[in-house]
């Protein structure tokens, strides 16, 4: 090495060579394999949603009922199911108190008149062996989807209380042991302006009316223009008479209380007789102004 | 050779060494890119440009349960997707054949109804008539991005449209495996009016890199 760069000259010259190779290196080697790119970037835009109204879809709820699918009942051109109602998460996610309810559900404004009714009310069975004809379930074979005859049997006897009351009484009036059976939900004197109205109570002849029942006109509520959020269901929950296991909650000289509709859990017995475990929801509309597809009726229970 | 010959030589080389690794390559790897309406960014000979429409409304079909305003804008669930149209072109004035993406950009405009729409946002893409799903994990808490293959090699000259789809469904299954009215679910996140709610801000890229070995 000494003698290397023992002149000072070529010392001189591998220094400069030496720089030189360390500004190469500088150079950075990944560069050398670079692919061109370009970037091209577009305007800015909005991804959004836009406006609608919807009601619960029967086909993927089957505890949501369509109006319009209703089969007619007799010749009066009532269109009606009976459906039974339990606490088994098929009628809501449950966690509350087990109350039944209906939830009356509409969009369009177009058929919420006065030419058409709507009319719900709940029955306990108080048969040991009830006849419980069935027609073909829809949406599903759970029990949300099973319809009763109306025509026979149980649903016979349900619908002959739902239209006229007990036999033999002016009007739809319940009385007797047919005062215990029911619970109103659409009927005795309810609208959505009036969703917690009982009927009132004749001490004098110990009956009550389960009519009247609303329209679609002040039953439903339409789609609110101009607003991003909507009310379009009622909500109204099921109310009795009686309470515990089927009792009377009034006396000779006392008017019964409203009583809260609570269910327990569903134990598999369909024909349970203390209305607890299940509860047969009526839902009839009769009138000139047909319903509009998104007129639906959802049971529930909390 | 004298030596200051050699020394003239051994400089000469090196730089020359040095200035040819740093052409028009190295020019290309530190290359930026700018941003704006169609901006057209260039990196040494390789130009890329995007044109974008949209979004227009698209029907994805139509539910009794769904009553959809007339005219309304922007995506209802089970009814209405948005759909925007990106053609993506290689410059005829490049000088190479490129590969690229296209990079979605969304950032919410909306925290909180971005939070709430985000399980049920679906998005897809279609080139030259093949649609693909874009996986739900590109809508992740910050926003909505994915880059899409372009899955093909553009010559100078060359354009591609790819369309973008932005929809919700009419039911989904949510966490807890219970299906769920999308449509009544997101009543109240809706537009008030026939305008788009925004639920997020896109500003979508074409990204062209050079094709084969450089």
């Amino acid at each position: 090495m000494t003698r290397r760069f023992s002149k000072p000259a070529t010392r001189k010259a591998w220094m400069i060579t030496a720089i030189l190779a360390a500004l190469f290196l500088l150079v950075p080697v990944g560069a050398t394999t670079a692919y061109l790119t370009s970037k091209s970037t577009a305007s800015q835009t909005i991804g959004g949603v836009g406006r609608w109204c919807s009601v619960p879809n029967p086909a993927e709820q089957p505890n949501v009922y369509r109006l319009k699918d209703f089969p007619t009942y007799s010749s009066s051109g009532s269109s009606m199911i009976i459906v039974p109602a339990v606490r088994n998460g098929e009628f809501g996610s449950g966690g509350g108190d087990g109350r039944l309810g209906v939830r009356a559900w509409a969009c369009s404004s177009s058929s919420l008149t006065t030419g058409s009714n709507i009319k719900v009310t709940s029955w306990r069975n108080t048969s040991a062996s009830p006849a419980l004809n069935w027609l073909q379930p829809v949406n599903g074979s759970g029990l949300p989807s099973r319809r009763l005859n109306p025509s026979s049997g149980l649903g016979q006897e349900l619908t002959k209380l739902h239209r006229e009351g007990t036999s033999g009484l002016v009007g739809a009036r319940l009385g007797g042991d047919d005062r215990a059976k029911y619970a109103w939900i659409v009927s005795s004197g309810r609208t959505k302006t009036a969703t917690n109205a009982s009927p009132s109570y004749s001490l004098l002849v110990h009956n009550f009316n389960i009519d009247p029942h609303p329209t679609f006109s002040s039953g439903f509520k339409s789609d609110d223009s101009g607003t991003r959020t909507v009310s379009n269901s009622v909500e109204y929950l099921a109310t009795a008479f009686w309470k515990g296991s089927g009792e009377w909650s009034g006396g000779l000289l006392s008017p019964p209380t409203a009583q809260p509709v609570n269910l327990v859990p569903y134990k598999n017995d369909i024909t349970s007789t203390d209305g607890r475990q299940v509860q047969w929801v009526v839902i009839e509309w009769w009138g000139a102004t047909a319903p509009s597809d998104d007129m639906v009726l959802e049971v529930f229970v909390r | 050779m004298s030596l200051r010959r050699a020394v003239f030589a051994a400089a000469v080389s090196a730089a020359a060494g040095a200035l040819l690794i740093g052409g028009g390559v190295t020019y290309a790897a530190w290359s930026d890119s700018a941003e704006s309406e169609s901006t057209t960014v260039q990196a040494g000979t390789l130009t890329a440009t995007i044109a974008q429409k949209g979004p227009t409304n698209e029907s994805t079909g139509s539910n009794p349960s769904i009553v959809v305003t007339s005219g309304s804008n922007g995506i209802i669930p089970g009814a209405q997707a948005q759909r925007w149209t990106y053609t993506v072109t290689n410059s005829a004035n490049s000088a190479t054949a490129a590969t690229g993406t296209l990079d979605i950009a969304g950032t919410p405009s909306s925290t909180d109804d971005y939070a709430v729409m985000r399980p049920y946002l679906r998005a897809s893409t279609t080139i030259n008539g093949t649609k693909k799903n874009i996986p739900d994990s590109a809508f992740s808490s910050s926003g909505f991005s994915y880059s899409v293959d372009l899955g093909k090699t553009l010559k100078p000259g060359d354009s591609l449209d790819i369309i973008l789809d932005l929809s919700m469904p009419a039911t989904a299954t949510n966490s807890a495996g219970k299906k769920v009215d999308v449509a009544v679910e997101l009543l109240n996140r809706r537009s008030a009016n026939l305008d788009v709610q925004s639920i997020f801000t896109m500003k979508n890229s074409a990204q062209l890199k050079q094709a084969g070995k450089p």
